[in-house]
Parts: C-alpha cells; structure tokens; sequence
C-alpha cells in the first residue's frame, strides 16, 4: 500500500471519507483515550474529504465541501506552550501555503485567519482539555483549495481558493502537502515562541493607528487599534479609553 | 462501524508496531491510518523541547499555565473548592450559543469533567473540575472577560 505522505511526518494519519466534523471525531478519540488508563496516543491528523457539519468560532459553521482541506491535529503537548498554540498553528499553515504555491503571499486576521488579496483562504480553532504537566490539544484548520463554499455574495466571509489564486495543482496532494509541510513545521514554531511572534505579527493585517471594528459576543466595538499585549490580545483605544480584546471577531469592510 | 476505543488501539498499534498503513472498510465507511515511524515518540519532548523551551523567553504573567490543575484550583475555602481561570479570556458557559450550559448551580460533576470554557485567541480552554463534588456557584456571567485566577465555580466535594 502506498503511503499518502511521501515525507515521514511526526503523526499518524487518519483518513475519513466523510464525516460531521473532523474536531467532533478527535473529541471522541480524546474521550476515549482518556478514559484510558494511559490517556496518550501517538499525534495523529484527521483529514476528511468532506464535513457535514464543521464548526467555527462560536455558533458559526464552516462549510465543508469537497475541495477544501478540512484537519484536526490531536497532540498532547506541554501546557508551556499553550499559551503560543494560536500563533504557532497559523504561522505553520501560513508556511505550509506558501510553499505550495509560491509567490503567494499569505496574511493574517486576528488572531489567525488566513487570508490572500483581503479574502479569507482558511481558518482554525484550538482547543485544550486536561490538567497537569500535559494537556490535549486539538486544532481544527480548514482551508479553500480547490473552490470556494457556495455563500451570499455579500457574505463578509468572502472566501478565497487556492485555485482562486491561480493554483492549478491536483486537490489530493495538495492535501498531503500542505498537512505535511504543516507537522513539519509545528514543532519548531511551538518551541520557539519568540520568533513564532515575530513572524506572526509581520504577517498580519493590521497596523497601528488603524479603525478597526471588532465583535464581541454580541457587540460590536468600535476604536483605534494600537498593538498586542504581550499576549498577543488586541490593543483598542476606544473613546479614550484604552480596552484589551482577548476574544473576538475582527470585522472586515467589504470594498465596494 | 469501528468504535472509537477500537480506533485508538488502532492507532497505538500502528505506531509502536511501524506496520506502515492500514485500511478497513466497514459498513460503507473507509478509514486510512498511515503510521509514523517517529510517532511513538511524545511531541516536544526529547533533544528538541527542553533546550528551546527554557531558551526562551517566559510567558507573560498572564499566560502561565504551569502547573495547570493547580492553576485552575485554589485552596479549599469553608469546605469549598473554587475553579479559577488559567487564563485572561472570555467564559463561556456552553461549548456554543445554542448548546445548554455544560453544568448548572447544583450538578453533581466528576472529576475531569469539563465545566466552562474560556477563550483567547480562537484558543478554546476546556476548564475540568479537579473534584467531584455539588456545583455550589457560577461567578462570571455567560460571554463575560475574565481575568487570570479569578472564581469561576465554587464545588462542594463529594
């Protein structure tokens, strides 16, 4: 049988045909494996061609059609870099993009939404559980390879492909590729924190001094934005004020 | 269908055992493994991890998540143990708006099971009781920004 990476990647990885969410199966399996005496498992990436019902941040979906890369990464990872998981993941993908199709220049949106010409080209979610010297993460990505969800022309989201962006490669090693590229860059981004940060913040859209609109459960705020914490949270000034943003959606102005 | 606990145990074998790849079809429903050869080996740890990590700089005050279950713990208080915020995030109550809350004022809860999340960065930290025991209180509101080591649930062991 062939292998479907021809690098050897540091998980195991897990094909599903179809499925309702690919972090909805690695909750699962974390479930199960911590019912387990040895609660540890190889890291392992669940790649699905398809998903009934992806999530996104909140009471969003992510709409999954074929055509798109759709993962879970599970790893039980140091809970010293949790903190760095967010920025690492996207940086990782970023990479990974770009290596693909070179020439590409992959931005983000706060925190890590991956967008090209001001479109959005894929997103992820993190999540932990579990207490002590190791937890588990689980990290969703979903990226527009091959074509774009159906969505309302005036969507905010307004997505972006791969092959939007003049890539014209096959969608199956693509897949392989970019999950690839992304294991073998992870570790290094999660181990180096500082640098990871560097390399975020340059590729992110947003410079000091900027309006910038934000959501906020159900408000929306409005101000100036003036940089990270050190955490890398928002830094708003908002009539005078200065406000700290840990969560929350950035809003992007449709052109007209 | 393969079950889950079956799934895992697949995945076990086929990394400490190296057999390269394994398919199964099941009712319709494929499943692919492609096993590491490295992936025995636990993420981050080894000559990689240590070194780098304790080159780098610390996280900031806020962001220490050292020693998470104690983190997520404060000393009993009249009988009482209070679960606080590893983090500066946003709680929330339910895994999404239109899910009921993970617990209410008065469930019985085992340990380990998730209570809350709170969220930074699209980072979702799924906060577990260190006990089992009675959910006494709920401090923060649904959505509401919470700050490193502040109450989230006060819980009456059992």
């Amino acid at each position: 049988m062939r292998r479907l990476v021809e690098l050897a990647p540091r998980a195991n990885l897990v094909w599903l045909d179809a499925v309702d969410s690919t972090n909805d199966w690695a909750d699962r399996i974390m479930a199960a494996a911590l019912a387990d005496d040895d609660p540890r498992l190889p890291p392992t990436v669940l790649v699905a061609a398809a998903q009934a019902a992806g999530h996104g941040r909140g009471s969003h979906w992510w709409a999954s059609p074929a055509g798109g890369l759709y993962v879970t990464w599970l790893a039980w990872l140091p809970v010293e870099v949790l903190p760095g998981l967010p920025l690492a993941v996207s940086v990782a993908c970023a990479e990974a993009v770009e290596a693909l199709v070179p020439g590409l220049a992959v931005k983000l949106k706060w925190p890590n939404d991956l967008f090209v010409d001001g479109r959005k080209l894929g997103g992820m979610l993190c999540h932990v559980r579990g207490g002590g010297e190791q937890c588990w993460a689980r990290v969703g990505v979903g990226i527009n390879i091959a074509g774009t969800p159906a969505l309302a022309p005036d969507d905010p989201a307004r997505p972006i492909s791969l092959a939007g962006c003049g890539w014209d490669g096959q969608l199956e090693p693509a897949i392989w590729a970019l999950v690839s590229s992304f294991l073998g860059r992870i570790e290094a981004a999660l181990a180096e924190p500082a640098r990871t940060r560097e390399r975020w913040q340059s590729r992110l859209l947003h410079q000091p001094g900027d309006t910038m609109r934000v959501r906020i459960d159900d408000a929306v705020v409005e101000g100036r934005f003036v940089g990270f914490s050190a955490e890398g949270h928002l830094l708003l000034e908002v009539e005078g004020r200065n406000q700290r943003v840990a969560a929350g959606e950035v809003l992007i102005r449709l052109e007209s | 269908m393969l079950k889950l606990e079956e799934l895992c145990q697949l995945i076990r074998v086929v990394a400490e055992y190296k057999v390269g790849s394994v398919e199964i079809e099941q009712e319709g429903v494929r499943i692919r493994i492609d096993g590491s050869p490295v992936a025995a080996t636990p993420l981050l740890t080894g000559s990689l991890a240590p070194a780098s990590l304790v080159s780098a700089p610390a996280p900031p005050p806020g962001q220490v998540l050292e020693g998470r279950s104690e983190a997520t713990r404060e000393a009993d208080e009249g009988g009482l143990v209070f679960v606080t915020s590893p983090i500066v995030g946003t709680f929330y109550r339910a895994p999404n708006p239109e899910a009921a809350p993970f617990v209410e004022v008065g469930a019985l809860v085992r340990k380990g099971q998730v209570l809350c999340i709170v969220e930074a960065m699209k980072l979702m930290n799924e906060i577990e009781s260190d006990v089992a025991g009675t959910v006494v209180k709920v401090f923060p509101d649904n959505a509401q920004a919470v700050e490193f080591g502040q109450r989230l649930f006060a819980i009456r062991p059992a």
